[in-house]
Parts: structure tokens; sequence; C-alpha cells
């Protein structure tokens, strides 16, 4: 699904974020990405939805060489990617079902669909109470369980996420991790960068860790470290 | 959903920005208001002036009743008189033609010289110099000519009130271009503060695989709007001056024609599709210039 080159990524001359990272992920699979703050990670997920692009080396998605991939066919490349943050980045004056449905609004998504996906996406996330909430009426957790469905309601095959539970307790992310696992048990491959051990030593799951830029380790039913 | 979706967005960001959007918009206004004026009142002068172009500056218009000998006389006279340079005879059909044409769009006039007013023939002389001196003196002369019923010439008035519209023209085409490039400004500064107020959405839309267009068309319309809506206005007080100068040579009588200076009315239709081309031309040239500028995409 995803199949990282040899690939190096050089910010503005001088930040060597990225040398020589190969990694091949597949379909369904479940990847955390460990490493120090500025090791790579954000800069590898940043690197799948081309919203970077490689100085060196080629990557695949979906089986598409994305470097080659003209600007104009971005969006669709997008449109088989969910992302989820940190800082949620929610709409702060939308409702949550307005933030759900923009989603699908902005490309072209028919109301049909967009009546039918978002009330059946909030029920998935446990939101069907708070519909009409703003976003500021919602706790950490809910926010982020607003930007998973928001995420997921276009039926990604990838979600990348970028330290989800980075802003929440231990308790709270506990229940996003269900929620995360759950997604991937749909066949949907999950990319996840964390700085939480305990999150990663109780999933079990595959482990890719970065280190000034590099992949120095790469462990299939890995622990944090 | 698309078409909702546009809309909502483009009111949204024009009410967001209300102060701005009235600056840019009446910016667009005053300048294409000037702008147009100025072609309106070229046109105008243009179809005055034309008469007294290449160096004519005697006209001797003939009686109704002028005899063959009369005019075979005074044509005699123009052809051996050594101070008469370049020299031509306009007969009645071509006069009713360039009064219709200097008249073409006021149908009062056009009624007045259509129901049988004799616009007279003329002959129209360049003389062999500049000096005020011999214009008049030749125009004494034909004045004395039996079958002449008058004899204008292009007075210093005429060449004042020339110079000075031109130089009025020269100036409103100079404001008008730089208020034109304030507007485009404006406009530019407008889109880029509804991209600013709408950052988020722009990025989410982004992440979620949001084409560029789509992202752009609300921004892109938003600056049309503006352009159109300040050449809408324009047109207003275009048509008005339009009106105006309309009304101004109506109330001159026949007499006038011959005298030819009367300020006629300019081609409304061609000036106000300048103008709006160029507010909306303006719109999207100052948004494209935003989106390609601040919106990485």
């Amino acid at each position: 699904m995803i199949t990282f080159e040899n690939v190096s990524k050089v910010y503005k001359g001088h930040v060597e974020a990225l040398h020589g990272a190969s990694a091949d992920i597949e379909k369904g699979e479940f990847v955390f990405l460990v490493g120090p703050s500025g090791s790579g990670k954000s800069t590898m997920l940043r690197l799948i939805n081309r919203e970077e692009t490689a100085d060196k080396g080629r990557i695949f998605v979906a089986g598409k060489d994305i470097a080659r991939l003209s600007s104009w066919r971005v969006p669709y490349l997008r449109r088989n990617i969910g992302c989820i943050f940190q800082d949620y980045k929610l709409l702060p004056n939308k409702t949550v079902y307005q933030n759900v449905a923009f989603a699908l609004e902005v490309i072209g998504r028919p109301r049909h669909v967009v009546k039918a996906q978002v009330p059946a996406i909030l029920e998935l996330v446990g939101l069907e109470s708070k519909t009409s909430n703003l976003p500021e009426e919602l706790s950490g957790g809910e926010q982020q369980r607003v930007s998973i469905a928001r995420a997921f309601v276009n039926r990604p095959l990838i979600l990348l996420a970028d330290e989800p539970t980075g802003n929440l307790d231990p308790t709270t992310s506990v229940g996003i991790m269900r929620l995360l696992d759950r997604i991937n048990r749909t066949g949907t491959t999950v990319v996840m960068a964390t700085h939480d051990r305990s999150i990663v030593d109780t999933m079990q799951r595959r482990v890719i860790e970065l280190d000034m830029g590099e992949i120095i380790r790469d462990q299939v039913r890995g622990v944090y470290q | 959903m698309k078409f909702d979706y546009i809309f909502r967005e483009l009111t949204i960001n024009l009410r967001r920005n209300i102060t701005l959007t009235i600056a840019a918009i009446m910016t667009v206004a005053v300048s294409l208001a000037l702008f147009g004026s100025t072609l309106l009142v070229r046109q105008g002068v243009d179809n005055v002036s034309q008469r007294w172009s290449n160096g004519i500056e005697v006209i001797a218009f003939l009686k109704a009743d002028a005899t063959a000998d009369q005019r075979s006389a005074i044509e005699t006279f123009i052809k051996q008189n050594p101070d008469v340079g370049k020299w031509h005879y306009v007969d009645p059909a071509a006069s009713k033609a360039e009064a219709k044409r200097l008249f073409a769009r006021n149908d009062l006039m056009l009624a007045k010289i259509d129901s049988g007013t004799r616009i007279p023939d003329s002959y129209r002389l360049s003389p062999t110099s500049k000096r005020i001196n011999l214009m008049k003196s030749l125009g004494k002369q034909l004045q004395a000519q039996p079958g002449v019923l008058k004899v204008i010439d292009e007075t210093e008035s005429v060449k004042t009130v020339t110079a000075v519209s031109q130089f009025a023209q020269k100036a409103m085409l100079v404001v008008g271009v730089g208020l034109l490039v304030a507007a485009l400004l404006l406009i530019l500064n407008a889109i880029r503060m509804a991209m600013f107020a709408r950052r988020r959405e722009i990025e989410v839309m982004k992440l979620v695989g949001a084409t560029n267009w789509f992202i752009r068309i609300p921004f892109m319309l938003e600056g049309i709007v503006q352009g159109l809506v300040g050449a809408v206005i324009a047109l207003g007080a275009v048509a008005a001056l339009d009106r105006a100068m309309n009304r101004a040579a109506a109330n001159q009588d026949t007499q006038k024609i011959m005298e030819g200076f009367v300020a006629t009315a300019g081609e409304l239709r061609l000036t106000g599709l300048v103008v709006v081309i160029l507010g909306v031309t303006i719109g999207a040239a100052g948004s494209r210039w935003a989106l390609s500028r601040f919106l990485k995409v």
C-alpha cells in the first residue's frame, strides 16, 4: 500500500529530515512511527499525502509513484488518505455534523450521500448525541473523535495519524486507540506517529523507529523501547 | 450541492470583509466612471473636431438659392486667391450625412435634420499660413461674395476648448488608470484577507482532497463580483453623463450644426461594454494574483 524506496528529504538546504529511508507497508497494516522529536516521523507522513515531495528516492502509494503525480491529481490521491492531528484541526464555527459533512461537500459528494454517511460515521465514533454541538463544547477526546470521523467518512484506504493522543490523558487515549484499531480492522491501513510508550507497548503492532532521519528499527509486533 | 456551496461561501466572504469590499467596489466604480466618461467625451469631441481636421480653418456655407454663376464665381475666387492652400467642396448630401453622423444617437436632432431642414453645402478652405489675420480676412472676403450664406472659422475659442478638453481627457485618463491600479491592489488585499480569515477551512479542504479549482472559485468570484458591481455603478454614472450631453445637444438649434461646435453623444453601448469588461478583468486579475501568491496548493 505504501512503499518508501531510499527516500531523502532536506528542508531549506540544511536540515536533513529523512535520509535513505526504505519501508514497505502492506494493505491493512497498523504501523507505529516512533522516535524523538525531529527524527523524521511527521516528514514521512507529510510525504505520503504529498504535502511534501521527496528530494531523492521514490514513494509509491496505492501503486502510484506519487513524485510523478501531476499537481492536479494530488487532491484525488488525498481522497484516499485520511489525516488526524494532535490539534484536531476542527473548524470552530461549524457544528460536529457540519465539520464532518464539510469533508464530503468539498469533494463534491451529492447531498444524499452526505445525509446518509455523516450520521453513520458519527454513530461509529460514538458522538451521535453531540451532532449539533460546536467543537469548543466538547472534551479533547470527543474533538479527536470528530476529527477521526471527518478523516474516515470518505472511507479512505489509508489513515495517517500524527500524535493523535498527544493532548489527551491516558484513559481517553485508550478510547481513541480502540477506535483506530476498529477502523484498522475494516481493512484501512493506519500509520501513526507517536511518543506514547504505553500505547505502543500495549498494542503490540509493527514499529518503525527513526533517529536523525534514518530508520534504525523495523519490527513486527514491536514495543517502544 | 456545488452551487449551494459556492454561493454560500461567496456571500460569507463578501459580508465578512464588508469594509474592504465596499472600498474595493467604490474604487473600481470611481476609476471606471472616469475612464468611461473620458471615452465618451472623447468620442463627442472627435465628432466635433473632425470637420476642423486636415488644416481646414474656414468654412463658407452657401445660400439655398445660390445660382450657378455665383458658385463658379466663388470657386474662381478661391482658386485664384494665393492665401488659400487646400480646399474642397462639400455637397448638400455629404453635409446632411455629416450632420447625421454628428447627431447619430440624438433622436431630437435627427428628427430636425430629417424633417427637411436644409443642411447647406459649403466650401472648406485651409489658409496657406496659420496667421489669424489671414483667416479673418479670407472669411471677410468670402462673406462678401454673393451666394454665400455664412462663413465660420475655427475661432480661438474652438481651439482653446479643444485643447482644454484634450488636456482634461489626459488628466482624467491618468487619474482613472491610477485609481484602476489602486482598485486592483484593494481587490488583491480583500481576497488575501478573505483567504486569511478562512485559512483553517482551506487547510482542511486541501487535506480531504478538494480540488484546487474548488478551493479557488469562491475567491475568484468574490473578486469578479467586486469588479462587476463597481463597473455597474460606473455604468450608471456614464449613462447619466451621456444623457446630459444629449440633452445639451438637443437644446441647440440647427444653426449650431453649421457652427459645428456641439458636444455630441458618444457610443454609449460600446463604452458600457468596455467599462464592464474592464471591471470584471480587474476583479479577476486581482483575485487571480492573490490566489497565485498566497494560496499554495
